[in-house]
């Protein structure tokens, strides 16, 4: 009797073809808005003095658009059809199917409405306001019950290596996104964090690397352990190795987080680990990309005459090349020359275009003859492809390495006698703006070879049959394991889904935990020297304009504990000067100066003519104009509601601040107005600049013996001194 | 109470205990998979995505 049987699978391609079509049309938006992005800090009028299009609401939409619509369309579209070939089923629910799809274009279709009007958090990579985060959350639950369903009635007892990384994915994912996203809405556009200070920082770096580890790296790595042996036509190099890779990064990626904030206000105990998991990620990185590379041991031919492998192998290189360069800048000696400057550009756009990007094209690529049963139409544009993208990427990954290095250089100088070598900001910035014309040129070499991609792709489909959208085989399916193959723990738990998703979430919680746990009591024991009033009414109205234009893309709020930061920016900031921030603003990029201690350091007129135009105040500023602000209204009355949000949050204000949040914010507005018209400005007290340039004015100034802040207490109507 | 949890995080005997659990699991797990679990029991797996297809048709 045969332990075998054959059994026809009829395999849900249409699906995977949707994903990987809408994966081809957000690159190119994705692509496109990076390059004017690039643009614009070369050449500020590239802006072109429009509110949506300006830099801060701008490079949001890019890392969105490149993270969640290109790279999240490609990894749907490779985890439907390498889950379906490797399970031996049909995905569990076309209906299920097709709401993730549209529900993921949806979302895709909000941000892309949302973020360009301004409707921000503010939280890299976690922007989109509040009814998105829902949907998102909802969307992946229904990936989720989809994915575990095709696993409930697969054909094939054992997952293979690919699927771990898909399940822990799924389940990190999840667990990251609904963490970061704890916030309490004050309108439908609009809301505040549950956590703040250091504890969203914290929080938010957690997210934010895990949002690389877990959406562009364990998902792309699955894809790589499938469609690199497919499309070499050799088994993986080893499969010991990928099961050390896979359990040694789910539980070590998740504690990397603190290393985007070394030498900040978080606790050293928290940098320290972050920086020494980071060095850690080196050993399972790198035998992740050996155990690819390696793949092709004996075909290494295929390299020269397969654009396909080239694709795939220059990938997993650049895995590798990113992978080495991650744990070096967290080291904190090297993260204090490179962080907030362009290295880190440069090391993430190696990472998304060479990583990210150059496995997406290889396994479209691969999947386009596959699904429409011919060839592509042109071997030599896809290798026309490649070189474009190579060179792209080279470029923009060498301008950037060495606009990093350079600034980071030039912002540490410090003579002889102790003083800044370069103290205006500005001059490091002019320095690099011929690198960024570089890195404009580069990013247009890569969409060069994208649109090759596009023609490639829509000739050999015109050229092809209809595409087989539903794909009927004939797989042969084991009947029962035969007993030497039950032997072996892990060959056992391969076969248990439950089990070995519990097993991965355990292994991601435990350092979520230990991390985040400690810090979410930290504000209780911040020392009475460190503390700080809450911002004023109308301060917190400039803030949310702060945060809604962006301004974190190039301020930080975070003077670093370094004599090179405090000698040109005053004393390192500390926990308490933060503890009421929702969302933190610390930041990760400086194209401008830090703004933690830019209080009273120049007048009201300066703030209302740099905003109008920065030109007039810093003639070579490259930042842009929002002269929008000199116009647009402040909506006073809603002070009531954000301020009754954050009281209930913890911020301590008096129950009479709250009910007169409006008058409280008119009173000091009229001030600053006062103040303006004395020096030949007239303008009205509800303008949204009136607002911006009190949050800048306070921005340091608000310890508890302050005594303007002290002055602005006595504004609340019917309350003398709150507090 | 969470003041004295958090204390432990400067407890040196505490983060050794914690090295030392990480790294055992560690070796636990390159034994099993390197010296108990039979080779040709994973070079099976591995071509598990091989075996995705005997025949195809096309139905649209």
């Amino acid at each position: 009797m045969t332990d075998k049987q054959t059994v026809e699978v009829r395999y849900d391609n249409k699906i995977v073809i949707y994903f990987m079509m809408a994966t081809l049309i957000w690159a190119g938006a994705a692509f496109l808005f990076g390059l004017v992005a690039a643009i614009q800090l070369a050449w500020w009028p590239a802006n072109l003095n429009l509110e949506w299009l300006t830099f801060g609401r701008l490079r949001p939409l890019h890392t969105n658009a490149a993270i969640f619509a290109f790279a999240g369309n490609a990894i749907f579209a490779g985890i439907y059809d390498s889950t379906q070939r490797l399970l031996k089923t049909r995905l569990f629910s076309d209906m299920l199917s097709w709401t993730h799809f549209w529900g993921w274009q949806a979302i895709i279709v909000s941000a892309a409405i949302s973020l360009p009007l301004g409707f921000s958090q503010s939280k890299e990579y976690a922007e989109l306001e509040w009814p998105i985060d829902i949907a998102i959350t909802l969307i992946w639950v229904v990936f989720a019950i989809n994915f575990f369903g095709t696993l409930a009635r697969r054909r094939e007892k054992h997952i293979y290596v690919a699927i771990w990384f898909y399940i822990a994915t799924i389940v990190t994912v999840a667990l990251l996104h609904i963490i970061n996203s704890l916030e309490v809405p004050v309108s439908l556009v609009q809301s505040y964090p549950v956590f703040s200070g250091v504890q969203d920082a914290l929080v938010q770096w957690w997210y934010g690397h895990n949002a690389v580890a877990f959406f562009l790296t364990t998902p792309f790595l699955g894809l790589m352990y499938y469609y690199l042996p497919k499309a070499a036509n050799r088994p993986v190099y080893s499969y010991r190795l990928s099961i050390v890779h896979f359990w040694s990064l789910v539980f070590i990626y998740i504690w990397a987080g603190p290393h985007h904030l070394l030498y900040t206000a978080l606790p050293d105990w928290a940098q320290t680990l972050g920086m020494i998991f980071s060095l850690m990620l080196w050993a399972p990185s790198w035998g992740g990309m050996i155990n690819g590379l390696l793949t092709l041991r004996g075909a290494w031919h295929l390299l020269r005459t397969e654009p396909i492998i080239k694709f795939m192998v220059t990938a997993v290189t650049f895995y590798g090349m990113a992978t080495f360069e991650g744990p070096l800048l967290s080291i904190k000696s090297v993260s204090l020359l490179g962080h907030y400057t362009d290295w880190i550009i440069a090391h993430v756009h190696g990472g998304a275009l060479g990583w990210n990007g150059f496995l997406t094209f290889g396994m479209i690529y691969y999947l386009i003859p596959k699904m429409w049963g011919r060839e592509m139409y042109s071997k030599r544009l896809m290798n026309y492809h490649f070189w474009f993208g190579l060179a792209g990427i080279l470029l923009y990954y060498i301008s950037m390495g060495t606009a990093g290095i350079t600034q980071g250089l030039m912002w540490k100088a410090v003579d002889g006698a102790g003083y800044l070598v370069y103290p205006d900001f500005v001059e490091t910035v002019t320095k690099i703006v011929p690198l960024y014309w570089v890195r404009a040129l580069g990013g247009t070499l890569y969409i060069i070879g994208y649109i090759i991609a596009v023609y490639n792709i829509i000739k050999t489909i015109k050229l092809s049959e209809p595409m087989r959208a539903n794909e009927l085989v004939l797989v042969t399916v084991k009947k029962a394991p035969p007993k030497a193959e039950q032997e072996g723990l892990h060959r056992k738990l391969e076969g248990y889904v439950g089990v070995f998703t519990v097993l991965t979430f355990v292994a991601i919680l435990v350092g979520s935990v230990i991390e985040i746990w400690p810090t979410l009591f930290i504000h209780k024991y911040v020392p009475q020297s460190e503390a700080v009033q809450p911002f004023t009414a109308l301060e917190q109205a400039g803030r949310d304009i702060y945060v809604s234009e962006g301004c974190y893309t190039c301020h930080s709020q975070m003077i670093r504990k370094h004599p090179s930061d405090v000698l040109r920016f005053g004393p390192a900031s500390t926990i308490g000067e933060s503890m009421y921030d929702r969302p933190f603003q610390w930041g990760s990029k400086r194209t401008g100066p830090d703004l933690a201690r830019v209080g009273k350091k120049y007048s009201n007129l300066w703030h209302y003519r740099h905003m109008d135009d920065p030109r007039s105040m810093v003639e070579q500023s490259i930042m842009p104009r929002y002269s929008w602000l000199l116009e647009k209204k402040v909506d006073y009355y809603s002070l009531r509601k954000k301020l009754s949000v954050l009281k209930r949050l913890g911020v301590p204000y008096s129950q009479a601040q709250v009910s007169e949040a409006d008058r409280w914010a008119e009173n000091q507005a009229q001030l600053i107005v006062e103040n303006l018209k004395e020096e030949g400005v007239d303008i009205k007290s509800d303008r949204q600049i009136v607002a911006l340039i009190a949050y800048l004015q306070a921005l340091g100034q608000k310890a508890l013996d302050n005594e303007t802040a002290l002055e602005h207490l006595k504004l609340v109507p019917g309350e003398e001194g709150a507090q | 109470m969470k003041q004295i949890g958090l204390s432990y995080f400067t407890d040196s005997l505490m983060t050794l205990i914690a090295l030392i659990l990480f790294f055992l699991s560690f070796v636990f797990l390159i034994y099993r998979v390197y010296f108990f679990e039979k080779k040709e029991t994973f070079d099976q797996l591995s071509q598990l995505p091989f075996n995705d297809e005997e025949v195809s048709h096309v139905e649209q």
